[in-house]
């Protein structure tokens, strides 16, 4: 295992710290919803709920339309794997590869810069009983996702080796906090039958894997649909 | 829902899809061997056994999951009751969110990680894990 010291928490910066009016605010919502009078404030204007509408919709119309483009996008329609195609999971899996896409995380410094913050976040999560139990998530399996000095070459050089490619056990490893190392692995097999990644067994028994990019692709367009669907409802909103 | 394995003829091996998903591999494919050989995984008394044996159209577990149950302790407390409940909080550990356990037939049983260390992962909600990686990603996609 990498040995880090002080290490500073990833996700410190990218949050916005919560101010005291935010806190003030969400202790008045609290308040709000035990009072029976003003209960229902959050639906008085109703053009305002008729938008709100809108967006979940859109959000429910998402979630749904990338399942089925998977499907219609996949190789085989066996019903097996298009069962697997639609489960909640494949949306995580796709968005991971598409965020790897969107970012532009290519290079080797990239993959190594990505395995650190992943360490730093593990480690900072393992000693966190109260997120990792929100989780469900237990130490040992957060430590056995930390990138090691035995794993981290291995990595880095089969990246290197080819852009985007990473071992199974590697991509688990990413997943950790998301889906089970079974899931995953369910994931791939399935994807790979679609042609959605390509699965090759390297000289060491290990599985590679590298996406194809229909994946990103698929899901690229749908979240583009839902930021146009959510314009839309924004200028009629505007126009009520 | 519709029973995996219902109908499969007696010694037949699974050969469809599903085993390529599920790395078991060779299936259980006969109800009624099914409560013998989960009796002799797990070493159930007689009684037990008559129990299992009884009840018509028994789930097929796989040897995958016979090991799981006999790695958890409330598995095995249930499989005896009612095999359909385990078969299904399997599958619903296999991530597949259309076969869950139903709150209806879902027993009282609290999650202990040291007695049951497969499912530590059910009760798993990934909203707040999804985030924690986007932002993760965003941090390294950032331009110095």
């Amino acid at each position: 295992m990498t040995h880090m010291v002080e290490l500073e928490n990833p996700l410190r910066e990218a949050r916005p710290p919560v101010s005291a009016a935010r806190r003030s605010r969400s202790r008045s919502i609290v308040r709000t919803m035990t009072d029976p009078v003003l209960a229902n404030d959050i639906f008085s204007d109703e053009a305002a709920v008729e938008a709100d509408l809108l967006v979940q919709e859109s959000i429910l119309w998402s979630r749904s339309v990338l399942s089925t483009r998977l499907v219609e996008a996949s190789a085989s329609q066996d019903a097996e794997l298009c069962d697997i195609l639609r489960i909640e999971a494949m949306y995580q899996f796709c968005e991971f590869f598409y965020l790897l896409k969107a970012r532009r995380i290519e290079t080797e410094e990239a993959i190594r810069r990505l395995a650190d913050i992943h360490n730093q976040h593990l480690d900072i999560l393992s000693r966190d009983p109260e997120k990792m139990k929100r989780l469900g998530l237990r130490k040992d399996r957060l430590l056995d996702a930390i990138f090691t000095a035995d794993t981290l070459p291995r990595l880095v050089e089969t990246w290197c080796e080819r852009p985007g490619q990473i071992d199974q056990s590697n991509l688990a490893r990413f997943f950790v906090t998301i889906m089970s190392t079974e899931t995953c692995r369910k994931l791939v097999v399935a994807c790979s039958e679609a042609g959605f990644l390509s699965r090759n067994r390297s000289p060491f028994g290990t599985v590679l894997v590298s996406s194809t990019g229909v994946m990103e692709q698929l899901f690229g367009g749908v979240l583009r649909d839902l930021r146009l669907r959510i314009s839309a409802i924004q200028c009629e909103g505007a126009k009520s | 829902m519709k029973p995996r394995g219902k109908g499969r003829a007696p010694g037949a091996v699974e050969t469809s899809a599903r085993s390529r998903f599920w790395p078991s591999h060779r299936w259980l494919s006969s109800a009624g061997a099914a409560p013998a050989v989960i009796a002799m995984t797990l070493g159930l008394t007689h009684a037990a056994v008559a129990e299992i044996g009884a009840r018509p159209e028994q789930p097929a577990f796989t040897s995958t999951d016979l090991t799981i149950i006999n790695r958890n302790e409330s598995l095995k407390q249930i499989v005896t009751e009612d095999p359909w409940v385990v078969y299904r909080v399997l599958r619903a550990m296999d991530g597949a969110a259309r076969e869950l356990v139903t709150p209806a037939v879902r027993p009282e049983v609290r999650v202990d990680p040291k007695r049951d260390p497969d499912l530590g992962d059910l009760p798993r909600v990934a909203p707040e894990a999804a985030h924690d990686l986007f932002i993760l990603l965003k941090k390294v996609g950032q331009k110095k």
